[in-house]
């Protein structure tokens, strides 16, 4: 399609029809021999890509469980719409509710949490010296304020045979985020930083298997290791950084 | 979303008092209208409730579902005005709950958990014109004409909405500078 003039704002509707699958096929390939020799507007369609890709990351959730069910349940069979809107349902005893086939694992439920939670506290209660401190410490402990007005927080990190220390920090053109830990038995680590690639790492003692994925810096380590990955900062947005070890995440205070 | 003629047809069964012929309805709408009342109320419950209500209301009132239209245009402004409704009792929330995490390992889930709650803090940003387009577009999947449909805009109002509201998560999101 010939166009005499265009403007940025035509290529910036252009790319997001083609991202949506709304734009023909012609007037795609003119977008794309424009990229060629356009790097302003590749930048531009990388831009869009990452936003689709952000905002992907977000997709639709399944309903909750039993949602047809409910709804039906709420339809009584053999209900009759009558003009304006008015139910007839037909007749049926109340004690019938208590038994709606959506409801029963509810039902299910509800004594299987009384169960666990009665348990629990049978178990606690006959239990002396039960350190509810030292539980916690097997989750992360915040440490260094809350983060929200410095510009360094951070975390202490202990599990089982592991502890250490996440630090995130910010500089004029990166978020810092530094893992000083120590493990006695073989450990996953893994950082991700909310909508930021690293852009890179460096580390000192045995991390080993060490990846670098799109927003996800890993490795496994035994012994003490330090490992500062480094990721874009974005002006304007706060940096949401989570550690993990051994799958177990724990966040960071946000920062600014 | 082309299933007129099946959704017509399943309506009409309805009204012949067939209730089991609603199923299929609610079965291929339950996905897109909770994730719609998802994002344009933030809370899990509340959506599921909203959604619930109007899946109800809808039955109730099928007798005035005019089947030049698509069944979903039509039963989406009844979602919308019961998400009104769920809206006016309470403040916004701008983060979803971690129920709705991936059943990934647990950190993928805390990751993917941040990423639903710092989109969902930006959707709560829009405007409700623009919330409602992008919510369509990406939780709805529904091309421009579907939207328009639901919407009752015209396609390139629906285009125009769209592009702003991406100019807006594009600077909310990912620092985009503001066009000069």
């Amino acid at each position: 399609m010939e166009r005499p003039i265009v403007t940025d704002r035509d290529f910036d509707e252009w790319i997001e029809r083609a991202l949506d699958g709304e734009l023909p096929e012609a007037e795609r390939d003119a977008v794309r021999a424009r990229m060629a020799s356009d790097a302003a507007l590749a930048a531009r369609v990388a831009a869009h890509r990452e936003l689709e890709g952000y905002l992907a990351g977000a997709r639709s959730v399944d309903p909750p469980p039993g949602f047809l069910q409910d709804v039906m349940a709420q339809i009584p069979a053999g209900t009759r719409i009558r003009p304006g809107g008015r139910l007839v349902p037909e007749r049926r005893a109340w004690w019938r509710d208590w038994f709606t086939p959506s409801l029963v694992p509810r039902y299910a439920a509800m004594l299987l949490v009384g169960a666990v939670l009665g348990s629990a506290v049978f178990w606690t209660a006959s239990r002396l010296g039960w350190d509810p401190a030292g539980r916690d410490e097997a989750r992360a402990t915040m440490g260094g304020g809350t983060g929200r007005a410095s510009e360094t927080a951070t975390l202490a990190l202990a599990a089982d045979g592991v502890r250490g220390e996440a630090r995130v920090s910010l500089s004029p053109s990166d978020v810092l985020v530094v893992v000083s830990a120590s493990a006695t038995r073989p450990v996953r680590v893994e950082i991700a930083c909310e909508g930021r690639s690293p852009l890179g790492v460096t580390r000192s003692g045995e991390a080993t298997d060490l990846r670098i994925d799109t927003n996800v810096v890993a490795w496994q380590q035994t012994g003490e290791t330090r490992v500062t990955a480094r990721f874009e900062r974005r002006a304007g947005l706060p940096a949401t950084c989570i550690v993990s070890l051994d799958e177990t995440p724990h966040r960071l205070p946000v920062l600014p | 979303m082309n299933s007129a003629p099946d959704d017509t047809a399943l309506v009409a069964r309805c009204l012949d008092g067939e209730t089991g012929a609603f199923e299929p309805l609610v079965a291929r709408y339950e996905r897109v209208l909770f994730n719609v009342a998802l994002r344009m109320l933030g809370n899990y419950e509340d959506a599921r409730d909203a959604a619930q209500t109007a899946f109800v209301k809808a039955f109730e009132r099928l007798d005035s579902y005019d089947r030049q239209y698509k069944f979903f245009s039509w039963i989406y402004r009844i979602l919308v005005n019961e998400c009104l409704n769920v809206r006016r009792g309470r403040r916004e929330h701008a983060e979803l709950d971690a129920a709705l995490a991936s059943p990934d390992s647990p950190f993928r889930s805390a990751v993917a958990v941040e990423r639903a709650a710092t989109v969902q803090a930006a959707l709560a940003r829009l405007t409700r014109e623009h919330r409602e387009v992008v919510v369509l577009r990406y939780y709805g999947d529904l091309s421009y004409e579907d939207i328009a449909e639901a919407t009752g805009l015209a396609v390139k109002t629906v285009k125009s909405r769209l592009f702003e509201a991406r100019r807006r998560l594009g600077r909310l999101l990912l620092g985009w500078s503001d066009p000069s």
